[in-house]
Formats: C-alpha cells, structure tokens, sequence
C-alpha cells in the first residue's frame, strides 16, 4: 500500500531534494521503514538512540498528530498523507 | 560574528500583546506565532498557542523531562490551524515567542535545539523572540533570528 510522506526541507538533501515521497506500509512505523531502504540515513534523523521517534518531530496523519493517535502504530491506508514537521518548540 | 542587517518592523501592539501573554501564563511559558503579510517585513498579527508541554510531561516523563515552567511544545493542532489560515490569506510566519518565567532573555541550547533540529533551522525566515517575564511581569525582550552566514542565531534586542 502507498502513501505519501511529507518531508520537511532539512532533511530533503537525504531525499534527492523531494519534498514529497512514497512509502509502503499499513502503519507510520512500517512506512518509516520502508522510507530508510530507498533513503538512508533518514532512520536517524526521526528516531533517538533509544529508537524512539525524536521528540522534537510531529508527525502527523493528514491533519491528525500521532501523538494524540496510536504512535508509531498508527494505521495508514492508500491515499493517506503523513507529514513530519519538526516542533516549535524550547525552554529555558 | 558576521553582521546580517534585519529589518522586520514589529509594532507596540504586537509586543504588548506577547508581553500580557506571557504574564498571564507565568510561572509557565507563554508562546504563539506572529504572521505577516507574505514579502513584506512587518509582524502584524499574533496568534496566541496553547503550551502543551505539562501535557506531554504526563504522558511521557522520560521523553518530556521539563514541565511548562521551563519548557515550551507548541500544540501541533493549533500550530497546523494557524498555518492553513496564513495560506488562505496570503499570510506567513514572521515570529515564533516564548517566554522565559524567572529567566534572562537568550537562546538557550534547548531552543536552538529544537529551532535546529538537524543542525540547520527548519524555518529559516522566521525569528525567534524570547520574552523575559520575571516575578511576573514581562521586563525584556529580543530578537534570534538565523544568519547563514554565522550558522547561528543572532541576538536584536527589541527591549531592555
């Protein structure tokens, strides 16, 4: 199944400038996953040390933050659109 | 330190407007977005954002270490709100704000950070201001805006 993956424009150098790619899957990890076989070194610029997504990202499907979904485990369908956006985010 | 010449015209109003922000949320951080018409250097409207990061501290505290007292995560529901009403009205983002309760006015690590990400910033046009809102009541403020040049942010004091 295909879906399209927004990419922010800090990390198009890593995907030869598109802004907008497909992945397979049926969730957002295994999309993801399918993304670092076509585009590598995408994996670690969206998940920490500990293999966790960075905190730092949203990610969302179409307009709906995973964070408030399932995660990673969040179903995608063809047709879907995942975006990631990097966070406003900071402190003090 | 390279030079960059920035002259994005932010009125009182504005200002007033982030400063009472940042009062009424203290002792937590305040923050919100600052639109502009597109290709004119003024800040014209400002968009208050909800402060999710207690939110998220709850949800998860290994991830999220900080509470709202000293961190800021701009709620990604009203971020994408305000950002597709900037595209239907020919509008953009000039200014991204916080406030710093009990603290100074600078960019800390955590705000460079997260403004750049991946060593370069995902919003390159669009500055930073950081409010000082000590015991209560807003007393400094500047501006961090990115120089490509440098590859850092650089400091306009809009007051102190």
């Amino acid at each position: 199944m295909s879906v399209k993956v927004r990419i922010p424009t800090p990390l198009q150098k890593i995907t030869q400038n598109l802004a907008v790619v497909e992945g397979q899957g049926a969730t957002i990890k295994a999309v993801l996953a399918s993304l670092e076989t076509k585009y590598p070194g995408l994996h670690d610029r969206l998940y920490d040390d500990k293999g966790a997504l960075r905190r730092f990202i949203n990610f969302y499907v179409n307009d709906e933050d995973i964070r408030f979904l399932k995660g990673e485990d969040t179903p995608v369908k063809a047709g879907d659109e995942i975006s990631i956006v990097p966070a406003i985010a900071g402190g003090c | 330190m390279s030079y960059m010449y920035r002259d994005l015209k932010i009125n009182d109003y504005v200002l007033q407007q982030i400063f009472l922000q940042g009062e009424k949320a203290y002792p937590n951080e305040a923050c919100g977005i600052i639109i502009g018409p597109k290709g004119y250097n003024a800040a014209v409207g400002v968009f208050p954002i909800k402060n999710i990061q207690d939110e998220l501290h709850a949800k998860d505290p290994q991830k999220y270490t900080r509470t709202a007292t000293t961190a800021y995560y701009m709620d990604p529901r009203e971020f994408k709100i305000v950002e597709k009403e900037c595209e239907d009205k020919e509008f953009e983002f000039k200014i991204f704000y916080h406030s710093h309760p009990d603290h100074g006015v600078y960019f800390s690590e955590e705000d460079r950070l997260m403004a750049a990400p991946w060593g370069e910033p995902a919003y390159p046009q669009v500055g930073h201001i950081v409010i000082s809102v000590t015991k209560g009541k807003a007393i400094a403020a500047s501006e961090f805006f990115w120089d490509p040049e440098a590859g850092d942010f650089i400091e306009r004091k809009l007051l102190t």
